[in-house]
């Protein structure tokens, strides 16, 4: 009975052992979801050095992330693909473009906004003071952000990611839009800044200043994220399965003792060994 | 000192006997399990036992059905005497019958449920209590609970069907109460379920409702899709769970003993 009962035990043992061992040489890698978002939030406004800010806000992604809570084994990752930009051309014209995750119980704005500076520059800081993450937008694809870097916030508050372009401070609108220039011509020689105060305004040209914003931005508001897992046995589950190893070992070598007529297969592959040793 | 020598024996004639039958009339069992062992702990090691769970009804009733076409043979023994010449051999007829029990009973379930242990316990025992471990964003109910309710459905689909083939003498009666524990009722219970949502009228909360009537049709014989519905209704819950576990744990009690008992008797006869 002991027989069939090693058998019994030996095949989860042997599964475990040889993922443990085959994550050992390299940790399994895979991605878990993959979830293309757009923003839900597009605020614009110009900074203290008249240069035009760009805050492109997420929907919350809590209900994404919320299931996957590492374990010794699985490890999260959460990796962020922002959008190209629909010109390489518009590059040259950026002076600073970074993705934050931010965590926030809720916040003031949806939809398309045209702030005053002075409220834009409230608004920017207070995106920076929540923070809790932080990086280059050329380098955040490679990033891989450790999803429990996220745990005490994901029952309690809001975790979005914020995307925040600057552009240089004499950028025109023909060099970063250069198909609504066309179309606006009137437009085409302004400043970015000059169209972002005459959004602001109560003029008859603002919804058409807008309007060249908006579509403008929503083309650029898309980024995928990605959540990856890799299964990297640390030493306590290492250990462990060294116990349970030995424990089938154990009676293995108890039970062959005992009969070793039952044992077929084991008895030929010893017969062989000795072989070996005595010639 | 005699009684503990006695109790040694007779645990060797079991432990030789059951070991025979696993290699010879038990052996499908014995194919069964190992097969479902492998599949268990491949899909717990790599944090996909939805796969299990998906396809829990298959499993459970191939491994009835396997259970019960190996474990009636015991009743074609009986009847065709074969069973009165084993027990010229020194064997006694309860060590007989518990010989039969462990080979195609106890062997599949304690290895089926050590078979998703191991791999849980191995790799992240966080499985066993929590609900949020996988590689998929998926929530299913505790590995632990699943086990438990899973190995004890399926003793006791096994013992109930037995018990009664047994008494009756007649394997018939074992196919069909096997087949009307793991297919027709849990087929059942939630039509019955749904239609009485229907009548109490459109709204969501009774549709969560026919839960609770699976659980009520299921919560005596069949722990597992109990437990599955008991979650499906309130996943903080443990007075349910625990109500089925604990009357079909000593239903399955009953059953083994009427098992025994009818078993002796009927070779006495």
């Amino acid at each position: 009975m002991i027989k069939y009962i090693i058998i019994g035990l030996f095949i989860p043992a042997m599964i475990v052992t040889l993922t443990i061992g085959i994550a050992l040489i390299r940790p399994l890698e895979g991605v878990s979801r993959t979830t293309s978002y757009g923003y839900e939030t597009i605020v614009v406004t110009v900074n203290n050095n008249n240069e035009t800010v760009v805050a492109l806000i997420s929907r919350p992604i809590n209900g994404y992330i919320k299931d996957y809570i590492s374990s010794e084994v699985y490890k999260y990752y959460l990796t962020i693909t922002p959008s190209y930009l629909y010109s390489t051309s518009i590059k040259a014209y950026i002076k600073d473009d970074k993705v934050l995750i931010i965590a926030v119980p809720s916040q003031p704005y949806y939809g398309f906004v045209v702030l005053k500076p002075s409220l834009g520059i409230n608004f920017l800081k207070a995106i920076n003071s929540v923070k809790i993450y932080e990086s280059d937008t050329s380098s955040i694809s490679n990033e891989r952000i450790p999803l429990s870097i996220f745990s005490k916030y994901v029952d309690n508050v809001e975790i979005r990611i914020v995307r925040i372009i600057t552009f240089e401070k004499y950028t025109q609108v023909r060099n970063i839009l250069p198909y609504y220039a066309a179309q606006f011509s009137k437009y085409q020689g302004m400043y970015l800044t000059d169209i972002v105060y005459l959004a602001m305004g109560n003029t008859p040209a603002a919804p058409t200043a807008q309007s060249i914003l908006q579509v403008s931005f929503e083309r650029i508001a898309m980024f995928q994220t990605t959540i990856h897992y890799i299964l990297g046995p640390g030493p306590q589950v290492i250990l462990r399965d060294i116990i349970l190893l030995s424990i089938i070992v154990g009676l293995l070598i108890y039970d062959y003792r005992r009969r070793p007529d039952e044992y077929y297969g084991l008895r030929k592959i010893l017969r062989i060994f000795k072989k070996e040793e005595k010639s | 000192m005699s009684s503990t020598k006695n109790w040694r024996s007779s645990l060797r004639r079991v432990n030789l006997y059951a070991t025979h039958l696993l290699g010879t009339k038990a052996t499908p069992v014995y194919v069964m399990t190992s097969i479902i062992s492998f599949i268990l702990a491949i899909s717990i090691t790599y944090g996909a036992y939805f796969i299990f769970y998906t396809f829990f009804a298959v499993i459970l009733f191939a491994l009835v059905l396997v259970i019960i076409s190996t474990a009636a043979r015991v009743i074609d023994d009986l009847n065709e005497g074969i069973a009165s010449m084993i027990l010229t051999a020194g064997l006694s007829r309860f060590e007989y019958i518990l010989s039969w029990l462990i080979s195609t009973v106890f062997y599949p379930v304690i290895i089926i449920a050590l078979a998703a242990l191991i791999p849980a316990l191995v790799i992240s025992p966080g499985a066993l209590i929590s609900y949020r471990v996988g590689p998929i964003g998926f929530v299913p109910p505790p590995l632990g609970m699943l086990i438990m309710t899973f190995s004890e459905q399926l003793y006791v689909n096994t013992m109930f069907a037995l018990s009664f083939g047994i008494v009756y003498r007649r394997k018939s009666i074992a196919w069909v109460i096997a087949v009307m524990l793991t297919i027709i009722i849990p087929i059942i219970s939630p039509m019955i379920g749904v239609a009485i949502a229907l009548g109490m009228g459109p709204s969501s909360i009774s549709y969560r409702y026919t839960n609770l009537v699976i659980y009520f049709m299921n919560f005596l014989f069949n722990p597992f899709y109990a437990y599955l519905s008991a979650y499906a209704f309130d996943p903080k819950d443990i007075v349910l769970p625990l109500l089925t576990i604990g009357i079909s744990g000593v239903f399955g009690l009953i059953f083994t003993w009427a098992l025994i008992y009818h078993a002796k008797h009927s070779m006495e006869a």
